[in-house]
């Protein structure tokens, strides 16, 4: 388990991270979510006493990091993928990282096998694609068969089959009962790795719970309807206070009365239904609603010069 | 801790750079010592000409070699966060000051024992090259110094490379510590001469230190005394380095 307590990181006059205090469960995919520049990375340093905080503790598995005598058996972390020297062959990177934990030369060949990298471990590291040099990272992280694992943006430069590949490698991983907590920026890939979520922003805590809390709570939710008597359906519901939007394909969305208290209503009004759907914002989106007043970096929308007209 | 100087030694040898700068400090010395032997080979037999023919004629490479040493040791950390390997290096082992002791004993080991294979290249050189090559006292004190100096010149080097966390610029401060800084200081104000590391550490590995005239004009400490001063300066940057090292994020 890795647990984050009152965690305080300032650089100068700016507070990078406030106060942040989160769980990462045994056996369970905890994602890491924030904005640029919202402290996900600086927070991820000190999880590895990497950076030293201002204020507050880390204990992984109830214990300092630096009390540690070989780290590397109770926690790997992945946080860039060119932390590698370009000189240094793969095998040699991972011998050099594995004799400092006492871990034996089989665990390199295990875990380079594990990733993929076997064929090119004689290879120097400069030649890496940034994918490789992403399994490389990952090999790293898994020499000492920890039970905790920190990942940061671990699907960064990864093909569409390497993105898949690491979904179902993470899931694997906490199946077999390790924490791990990972940072991306595919939401859409966080959704369908992730149980749990820490969000911040700002350096702030902005949620910590279950994935389907996040979304449920702060992501849109509505009712597709489709009808042949669709207008009578719509102006029944606009009439009792619900929000309806016409949608193009001749559908209308609806906000507000679920799809048992809508089939009811088309019941009532002896109207045929093509389609009752409930439906759930992504998380992206409620990542975005959530997020809207921490974000620190905001690009503008074009300005529309008339181009096409 | 012994899993920790493992870990650096396979650090080092697999890093071309550090291999490079390694065997290139032994080829000068070598190189150099064929030419002065071959030098006084040709110049022994020049009437009224009294030709010295002994080790530390022969080792004049090494205040040389001994710049790519300090190379080295700036480089054994630079490298490190020029790389950002130090995060991967410190997430493996957290502990700071064990980490730097074990690059400390890898790089300071690995400069005198190449210093003291170029010593006895030195002296093989003189024996095969050179009729009337003798060893004398000052000869034997050069022989255990070279490597002395060569290993604590490469750990000057680890601490500037610690503090400034940039090899390129740990290169430069050494460089221009040792070649100009001193150099300029010396002549400017000659009273500062017994406060120059490195003049005052490298005259234990050299036959003339030249470095006490009789008019005055520079005067350096004793060859003991000298060493002990740039050991004792040595060690208080490589003090301030780990410090540093230990109390900044990585």
């Amino acid at each position: 388990m890795i647990e984050a307590r009152n965690l305080t990181k300032r650089y100068g006059s700016t507070v990078a991270v406030d106060g942040l205090s989160f769980k990462v469960g045994d056996g369970r995919v905890t994602g890491f979510l924030g904005p640029n520049g919202s402290g996900k990375s600086t927070t991820m340093r000190m999880l590895l006493a990497l950076d030293r905080p201002d204020r507050g503790a880390v204990r992984i598995d109830n214990q300092k990091m630096t009390s540690f005598a070989q780290p590397m058996r109770t926690v790997g972390a992945l946080l860039d993928a060119s932390y590698v020297h370009p000189t240094r062959k793969a095998r040699e990177h991972l011998w050099a990282l594995a004799v400092s934990n006492g871990l034996p030369r089989s665990r390199v060949d295990h875990v380079l096998g594990l990733v993929g990298l076997s064929d090119v471990a004689g290879k120097r590291v400069g030649g890496f694609s940034l994918g490789m040099k992403q399994r490389l990272g990952l090999a790293a992280a898994l020499l000492g068969d920890p039970r905790n694992l920190i990942f940061d943006e671990p699907a960064n430069g990864l093909d569409p089959e390497g993105i898949s590949w690491m979904r179902d490698f993470l899931r694997a991983l906490a199946a077999e009962g390790r924490s791990i907590f990972v940072s991306s920026h595919l939401l859409s890939e966080m959704a369908l790795i992730a149980e749990d979520l820490v969000v911040i922003g700002r350096g702030k805590m902005i949620f910590q719970g279950p994935v389907r809390e996040f979304v449920g709570a702060a992501a849109r939710s509505w009712v597709t309807v489709r009808s042949p008597q669709v207008g009578a359906i719509a102006s029944a519901l606009e009439a009792s206070g619900a929000e309806v939007t016409r949608s193009a394909d001749g559908g209308i969305d609806v906000v507000g009365p679920s799809s048992m208290v809508i089939g009811e209503l088309a019941a009532h009004l002896g109207a045929t239904l093509h389609e009752l759907s409930p439906r759930q914002g992504s998380l992206e989106e409620a990542f975005l609603q959530v997020t809207a007043e921490a974000v620190e970096y905001q690009g503008q929308p074009e300005p529309d010069h008339g181009a096409g007209s | 801790m012994i899993g920790l100087i493992r870990s650096e030694v396979v650090k080092f040898r697999s890093v071309r750079s550090t291999v490079v700068l390694l065997t290139v400090a032994g080829a000068l010395v070598v190189l150099i010592a064929v030419l002065q032997a071959r030098d006084i080979a040709h110049h022994v037999d020049d009437p009224g000409t009294v030709a010295s023919q002994q080790l530390g004629d022969l080792t004049g490479g090494v205040a040389l070699a001994v710049f790519l040493f300090g190379a080295l040791g700036v480089q054994v950390i630079g490298q490190e966060y020029r790389f950002n390997t130090i995060r991967t290096t410190l997430a493996a082992a957290p502990n700071r000051w064990k980490v730097l002791t074990a690059k400390f004993v890898v790089v300071t080991v690995a400069c005198a024992a190449m210093s003291a294979l170029m010593v006895g290249a030195c002296l093989l050189v003189g024996q095969l090259m050179l009729d009337g090559f003798s060893i004398d006292g000052t000869d034997r004190r050069i022989a255990w110094a070279i490597p002395l100096f060569a290993a604590g010149w490469s750990a000057m080097g680890l601490g500037v490379g610690a503090i400034v966390r940039q090899p390129i610029a740990g290169i430069l401060i050494l460089l221009g510590e040792a070649f100009v800084a001193e150099n300029v200081l010396v002549n400017l104000f000659p009273r500062t001469a017994p406060w120059l590391p490195f003049a005052n550490g490298v005259q234990m590995a050299m036959r003339d230190s030249g470095g006490d005239g009789p008019g005055g004009e520079v005067v350096l400490r004793s060859v003991l005394a000298g060493g002990v001063y740039f050991f004792l300066v040595t060690a208080v940057v490589l003090a301030v380095g780990a410090y540093l090292a230990n109390e900044r994020d990585a």
